[in-house]
């Protein structure tokens, strides 16, 4: 999970820079190493930047890796009700 | 509701069970349609995974000529083949061509830096392919291939390029240019990664729906039986 988290911070801070970072706020909640999915939470104001930081990325530590965004929500909730 | 489309994946070195996996991921990821690019067509038996993926798969051939004179004869034979034709620009007197025919619906350049300073989407090539309808194009994969510097060099180029294009009224397309499906985004993500060269976001969403979409149906169009020119078709053989 550390190393999602790590990673995730750094496409945003290679992105948008610390100031970027700042604003977006991500911060990974979950992490399910076995479905390999998560829930990311993020500014709201900066959405679109979230997800182009998640699509920039093309690996996880050592491996090539592509991050999908399966839904997005106003609420955890929402989620994992989904 | 908008029906996204990837206008550009490409033919993986793996082979055809790659190509299949990829199609199969495109579905999953939201597209309605996808064009994969190829010399001679899909193979038979990805053609049925159109209605089982409820994916519109999309007929296009990359071309990669030398010269002017190469690309208009390669155009002559392979036009009415594919739904769309798309040119990798290597020097300037092809891309030149390739935005003023109306034959060519894209125009790629090169992806490194380097190729890209002797050849680019220029004022000049903008105002030929505005007087063309020829749409630019962008590939994602072309970004993600590349290390930070490279990227940063990468996107400057392609930041003046699309403010050449809107100048211009170019349409703009974003494709993924994927090869394998650790390069395939899903559609909006694709349209994040615009806002590094500063497109708003609808804009972004246009360019991987509705004005890809806009080149595919009017193709389709055209090659359809009947048609003889933009705006004139024949609806019935019989009648006098």
């Amino acid at each position: 999970m550390h190393e999602v988290d790590d990673d995730v911070q750094r496409g945003v801070l290679r992105l948008y820079g610390v100031r970027g970072l700042s604003e977006v706020a991500p911060m990974l909640i979950e992490f399910d190493e076995e479905e390999q999915t998560g829930i990311l939470r993020c500014s709201h104001l900066h959405l679109r930047r979230m997800r182009a930081s998640l699509a920039y990325i093309t690996s996880i530590g050592d491996l090539a890796a592509a991050v999908h965004i399966v839904s997005v929500s106003g609420t955890i909730k929402a989620l994992r009700s989904s | 509701m908008r029906r996204f489309i990837d206008l550009h994946l490409r033919h993986p070195a793996s082979g055809t069970d790659e190509l299949e996996s990829m199609l199969r991921f495109a579905a999953e990821l939201g597209y309605s349609g996808v064009a994969v690019a190829s010399d001679s067509g899909l193979p038979k038996r990805l053609k049925r995974l159109d209605g089982e993926l409820s994916l519109d798969l999309i007929s296009r051939i990359n071309l990669r000529p030398r010269s002017a004179n190469e690309l208009t004869a390669t155009l002559r034979r392979v036009r009415r083949r594919f739904e769309v034709v798309s040119v990798d620009c290597l020097s300037k007197a092809v891309a030149r061509q390739a935005a003023k025919d109306h034959r060519v619906d894209l125009i790629n350049f090169p992806a490194s830096t380097s190729a890209r300073r002797r050849v680019w989407f220029d004022r000049h090539e903008a105002s030929l392919a505005s007087g063309a309808n020829c749409a630019y194009e962008f590939n994602a994969s072309a970004l993600l291939r590349q290390g930070p510097v490279k990227s940063a060099r990468l996107l400057s180029i392609i930041r003046r390029e699309i403010e050449n294009a809107k100048r211009n009224d170019v349409p703009i397309v974003v494709s993924s240019g994927a090869d394998s499906r650790l390069l395939m985004r899903e559609p909006r993500g694709l349209a994040a990664l615009l806002d590094l060269v500063d497109v708003e976001e609808e804009s972004g969403l246009d360019m991987v729906s509705s004005i890809p979409w806009r080149i595919v149906e009017v193709n389709r169009g055209k090659l359809a039986p009947g048609f003889v020119a933009p705006g004139v078709r024949v609806v019935d053989w019989d009648a006098d």
